[in-house]
């Protein structure tokens, strides 16, 4: 699941994440994370994994990829 | 909604607005958005749009740099209680001002936004006039989105208009018969008890008293279209002027919309009688067949033909309104240019 992750995140924010770890994935470190490219992602990540995110988990992903693989866990 | 923090994150919190606050928003306001805003300059206004006497603070929130202070975004809002603490149908949340100062924190943004999704739990939100990003953000979270359709009536008895560009004839739709049961007359106060809507938002007597015939920025009318003397529906009008040209804007409604089907002569008669270009009323979730047949044409705005919507300053251009809300159930909605706080004055006269 991480790495399909990474494979979207790499996309919409057209940046080769391999080097950075689960927790370095975070908007602090990456500038193009901003509102609206979450929201690209988040749409990009309900297509490809067929899930329609709440509100509120669309809001705590927001923290970086650790916290989306934790949310993830839910809608399995 | 007792905690000062609704977000205590890494490098920012957000927290309501309090009075001690309000110069730093302004200026925030000055810096980010434009210092001739009223929210940049007039305390006065912004205690009159988002002050909660209840709480003793102001529906805005703020987000703050933690190791600065510094604002870096804010969101503002109106609830349904705002313009009338006894309503116990307290289930909307307008979203009216959402700013974020560049570059900031990636997403400071969304976490605004998501604050007050936790403030309005699971109650409706929306928000009038938001912009095209915004109005991204929103399509994203699954709000329905669209642009409200503009809708205007010119007085037939003017033969050129100085307000509203090329104009032409084919805009007339001629209505049938004038002869009808329907009058368009001012509201009294009693009115507003009798007109009913299934309508989602729930607008109260108190509601229209407090936002509209209580407004200190505008001067608005409330007009009622009876049948057989029983009261409808209800609209409330104001009017914006350029150079002596007038124009009567329809900015809230409440009731049944049918019965605007039969208004055609009664909206004439009041054209003429206020020496005013047209009447114009952006909406969304009316029938424009409803309307179609009431005399108004769609301004469908693709076309030169221009229906002005900014009178301060004047501008003779359309102007786009979007809109965007997120329900919790399927039922009928609609929005006008009043809803939210859309419809507030661009210059406050001095000592406001």
């Amino acid at each position: 699941m991480e790495e399909k992750i990474r494979e979207i995140m790499q996309v919409v924010f057209d940046q080769d994440l391999s080097e950075f770890t689960v927790e370095d994935i975070a908007p602090k470190n990456l500038p193009q994370w901003d509102s609206l490219a979450h929201l690209n992602l988040i749409t990009s990540l309900e297509q490809v994994l067929e899930v329609e995110f709440e509100l509120d988990d669309m809001a705590t992903m927001m923290e970086g990829l650790a916290s989306i693989l934790k949310t993830l866990e839910k809608y399995q | 909604m007792s905690r000062s923090y609704f977000h205590d994150l890494e490098d920012y919190i957000i927290q309501l607005a309090q009075e001690e606050m309000i110069g730093d928003f302004m200026q925030f306001i000055a810096l980010n958005l434009n210092k001739n805003n009223p929210l940049a300059h007039s305390k006065e206004f912004i205690d009159k749009q988002f002050y909660n006497k209840s709480r003793h603070n102001y529906n805005i929130l703020l987000a703050r740099e933690k190791q600065s202070g510094e604002i870096i975004g804010i969101i503002a809002f109106v609830d349904s209680a705002f313009y009338d603490n006894a309503s116990d149908k307290n289930n909307f949340v307008w979203l009216t001002n959402w700013l974020v100062k560049k570059p900031a924190y990636p997403t400071v943004g969304l976490s605004l936004l998501d604050s007050v999704f936790k403030y309005a739990q699971k109650i409706n939100i929306g928000t009038v006039g938001n912009n095209e990003i915004a109005g991204a953000i929103y399509k994203a979270m699954r709000f329905t989105t669209g642009q409200l359709l503009q809708f205007f009536m010119v007085n037939r008895q003017m033969d050129c208009f100085s307000l509203i560009q090329n104009y032409k004839e084919s805009y007339k739709t001629l209505p049938g018969s004038s002869a009808c049961p329907y009058d368009l007359c001012i509201a009294k106060p009693s009115d507003l008890d009798a007109i009913h809507n299934d309508n989602i938002i729930i607008k109260t007597k108190a509601y229209f008293i407090n936002k509209y015939y209580k407004n200190p920025f505008y001067k608005y009318t409330l007009y009622v279209v009876r049948k057989e003397g029983r009261p409808q529906c209800l609209l409330v009008m104001r009017t914006d002027s350029y150079e002596g040209a007038r124009a009567l804007r329809i900015v809230d409604f409440w009731g049944s919309p049918d019965c605007l089907r039969h208004v055609h002569p009664a909206f004439q008669q009041l054209l003429v009688e206020q020496s005013a270009e047209y009447v114009d009323f952006y909406c969304h979730g009316i029938d424009p067949e409803i309307l179609m047949q009431a005399g108004f044409s769609q301004n469908t705005m693709d076309t030169n033909l221009v229906v002005p919507c900014y009178f301060e300053p004047f501008c003779p251009v359309n102007v786009k309104i979007n809109f965007a809300y997120k329900l919790q159930g399927n039922q009928h909605f609609t929005v006008f240019k009043g809803d939210g706080d859309r419809d507030f004055p661009r210059i406050i006269k001095k000592g406001l």
